[in-house]
């Protein structure tokens, strides 16, 4: 098997059918060339070996046969076709294109990702220099942009190269930004964001082309690319959903409610939100492709005071994604399509949608609902699904509207 | 006997291989995709783009191909060299001046032999744009100065950005990386031109475009210089090509638009209100297959799937929508209408509508009776707070907590 990937690495650009093709034309080993005062018994055990040999080949290319297509790394639309997720780059800058202040761009461009806060605690990737991944300032191509490198067979990072042809400062540092999204496990996502409809940082060169924009648009890392770092190493699809950013960012808020952030909560030591004004809610959105048929929205929370009364609702809203591919622009056929994406044209076939609900009793103490399920049926068909989930407050105090404490309010895969 | 003990032996390691071969198939799916992320799809290589780093545009031929140099990240750069015929263009400021300041001023080009290079990103040497210049051919190269104090390990100083040739009736057929030919996105520039230089022969008029084009973006090249007005025609002609968001939202009827304020366009974003809706769903109306649909004028302003019972909703209408209607659908059938309200703005009014969803309105529905509505009801905070709380008391009865 190992000899087998060997081969297969030593041919990165072909593709699989090409690899095994090339398998069944490898001379067998000269054997019968080498002479032996043993030939009769030799030749018996040679013709077992080559007859063990070929049947094991067999088996190994029906197996690869079996097991072809099992490994779709879909799931999420920024995670197809990425590197490994890489949680700590360590690189130095390689080759002698380099200045100082490109340096400090690719630098400043690597660290947006690194304030991007753990579900639970901590921060999810790091990147500092000191490491052993190369990265390469060149002319590699006709126009400007960057370029990651990783393992055909195991995705591991080999070197990321920036090309600065028409490049300004500010999109040298975005190109930068955007690739090493790439080695942090990230791949394209479409030109507007689930939230904000702001350009994603992992949104692809061509697509940027097709709405007459430069990577200036890339502002830094929007809600999808902070939800889908997340779901690089957690199964969570939301972005700050533990308010770690210290503010109620990528959280959208209505029903006359507003939102305060404090220190503490579920995490200890870390950020919680109170949702204020009965009736009031907040929610956000997160987007997937290739949907599982269920998704989970889930909630931390207690009372903000003890004599408080009434109940928090958590509810899962879904829309219905279709992406059909549009040849008429520069992306299509790019590569740029996994899984049959389309960057340019709207794809919600529904709008917004209730799916379900449920309803909880805060007490004085934090406490966890693993909340509602979604309701679909044949999701799993569909291109993808956008899931948004809102949280209702109806918590009073001597008759008038209260707060509610709340933390870890997320989505995700169950 | 022994023939089944033979392949009872053989079973063990005919697995491991077989389970092997399903690894590699394994790995194989994944690598396909992997590989993608590096097959330099990160780049704008518009001619707008590409244009924008350019430094000189030359006249001439292609009179030698030379060979590929690997560099050390496995970029490759394909040598070639050109008969220089005619200087059309040299750059004040280097475009790459942008990316490190110390950089060289551009040197001069003089007519005759030329070494430059090409870089290749994945395509092989033959699908290099000098390549598809015919022999003899003349072609219009646009070049970027690549400077050896910064770039000390340069094939050469020079490197193409763009080929286009030159057709009988002077128009330009810019050559793809692939060898395409194509000319569609000048000709907004040349359009523009022909505004502006009304005098210029339609012969002369598309190199003419292309260089002052460039001469353009040079002048961007010195902060505080804006676009000029053939940047403008271009980016008017690619915004153009796509549809905006607004142009979906228009193209689109209102049963097919969503009123989410994440989603609508700027100019209804900036004015739609919220209305604050409670929508009961009793136990008989909780159908798996059917949906209560609300819209107004400008958009559907929600969308429930019964199944998941009572609910509040978020509602948001423009100021001239004084109508919600209301409809039903079952099983993946018509919509049906079943009624109507005004909305009520949440800042004027602490007043919630109500809409009750039984099952008798699917009864209604199919023996086709005149007035299948369903109710609807104002309640003032205090009821609303007693309503939910009604609501919370029969969910937790249910719950059994």
């Amino acid at each position: 098997m190992f000899l087998v990937l060997a081969r297969l690495t030593k041919y990165p650009g072909d593709k699989r059918c090409n690899s095994v093709g090339a398998r069944k034309t490898v001379k067998q080993p000269p054997i019968h060339t080498v002479p032996s005062p043993h030939e009769g018994r030799t030749s018996l055990g040679v013709r077992k070996v080559l007859i063990a040999a070929v049947g094991g080949l067999i088996a190994v290319v029906i197996g690869a046969g079996l097991g072809f297509g099992v490994g779709s790394a879909y799931g999420y639309p920024w995670r197809e076709g990425s590197c490994d997720g890489l949680a700590s780059l360590g690189y130095y800058f390689a080759g002698p294109n380099w200045t100082a202040e490109r340096q400090g761009w690719f630098t400043d461009g690597a660290n947006d990702w690194d304030s991007i806060r753990k579900p639970t605690s901590g921060y999810l990737v790091s990147s500092a220099t000191g490491g052993t991944i190369e990265i390469y300032v060149e002319d590699y191509g006709p126009g400007g942009g960057g370029k990651v490198n990783c393992d055909d067979l195991l995705g591991n990072l080999h070197h990321i190269k920036i090309d600065p042809t028409d490049l300004t400062a500010s999109q040298f540092r975005a190109v930068s930004l955007h690739e090493v999204g790439h080695a942090h496990g990230l791949d394209h996502t479409g030109p507007y964001d689930s939230f904000d409809q702001f350009v994603p940082t992992m949104t692809a060169g061509c697509a940027l082309t097709e709405l007459g924009l430069t990577y200036d648009a890339m502002l830094g890392p929007q809600q999808d690319d902070e939800g889908s770092l997340t779901a690089v190493f957690f199964t969570d699809y939301d972005a700050n959903d533990s308010f770690e950013r210290g503010s109620a960012l990528y959280w959208g808020t209505g029903g006359g409610g507003s939102v305060t952030i404090y220190n503490g909560g579920v995490d200890g030591g870390a950020k919680y939100a109170q949702l204020n004004g009965y009736g009031g809610y907040m929610y956000q959105s997160i987007r997937l492709t290739d949907p599982p048929n269920t998704s989970r929205a889930r909630i931390n929370y207690k009372k903000t005071y003890s004599i408080s009364t009434g109940t928090v609702l958590l509810t899962l809203y879904s829309r219905q994604l279709d992406y059909s591919v549009d040849t008429s622009t520069d992306c299509a056929g790019a590569g740029q399509y996994h899984n049959d994406w389309n960057f340019i044209v709207d794809p919600t076939v529904t709008g917004w949608t209730y799916e379900t609900g449920v309803s909880v009793t805060p007490t004085t103490s934090w406490q966890y609902v693993p909340g509602t399920t979604s309701a679909w049926t044949g999701a799993s068909g569909w291109d993808g699904v956008d899931l948004r989930v809102y949280v209702y407050n109806y918590m009073l105090l001597e008759g008038g509207p209260t707060s509610v404490s709340l933390d870890r309010m997320r989505a995700y895969q169950s | 006997m022994s023939g089944t003990a033979r392949v009872s032996r053989l079973g063990l390691p005919a697995t491991i291989l077989v389970l092997s071969g399903f690894a590699i198939g394994y790995l194989l799916s994944v690598s396909d995709d992997m590989s993608d992320a590096g097959s330099g799809l990160d780049f704008m290589f518009s001619l707008d783009a590409t244009l924008g780093g350019a430094d000189a545009v030359v006249i001439g031929r292609v009179i030698d191909i030379g060979d590929v140099t690997t560099k050390p990240g496995g970029s490759r750069h394909l040598r070639a060299t050109l008969q220089v015929d005619e200087v059309v263009y040299s750059a004040d400021v280097p475009g790459q001046r942008r990316t490190a300041f110390e950089y060289s001023d551009v040197p001069e080009i003089a007519p005759g032999s030329l070494s430059v290079y090409e870089p290749l990103g994945d395509e092989r040497a033959s699908d290099a744009q000098v390549a598809a210049v015919r022999e003899g051919e003349i072609a219009v190269f646009t070049l970027g100065f690549w400077d050896p104090k910064i770039y000390p390990d340069t094939v050469s100083q020079w490197g193409i950005d763009h080929v286009a040739t030159i057709e009988p009736d002077g128009s330009l057929a810019f050559l793809g990386s692939h060898g395409q030919r194509y000319s569609d996105d000048l000709k907004p520039v040349i359009d523009e031109y022909a505004r502006m230089f009304p005098a210029v022969s339609a012969a002369d008029r598309p190199l003419a475009a292309l260089v002052a084009w460039l001469d353009e973006k040079v002048g961007t090249r010195t902060p505080g210089n804006g676009a000029g007005s053939l940047q403008a025609a271009y980016q008017a002609y690619v915004v153009s090509r796509g549809t905006s968001a607004s142009d979906d939202w228009d193209a689109s009827p209102p049963s097919e638009r969503y009123v989410d304020p994440e989603t609508v366009p700027d100019s209804l974003s900036a004015v739609i209100e919220e209305a604050s809706v409670f929508i009961e769903v009793v136990d008989t109306a909780r159908r798996a297959d059917s949906y209560l649909i609300l819209q107004t004028p400008t958009g559907v302003v929600h969308r429930a799937h019964l199944a998941g019972g009572t609910h509040p909703a978020a509602l948001w209408f423009a100021p001239e929508d004084d109508v919600v209607e209301m409809f039903i659908v079952e099983g993946g059938g018509q919509r049906q209408w079943v009624g109507s309200f005004t909305p009520i703005r949440l800042n004027a009014s602490t007043d919630i509508i109500v809409i009750s969803v039984d099952g008798g309105v699917f009864d209604r529905l199919a023996s086709g009776l005149p007035n299948p509505d369903l109710s609807t009801r104002i309640v003032d905070q205090a009821q609303f707070i007693a309503l939910v709380q009604a609501w919370q008391a029969e969910l937790a009865a249910e719950t059994g907590s």
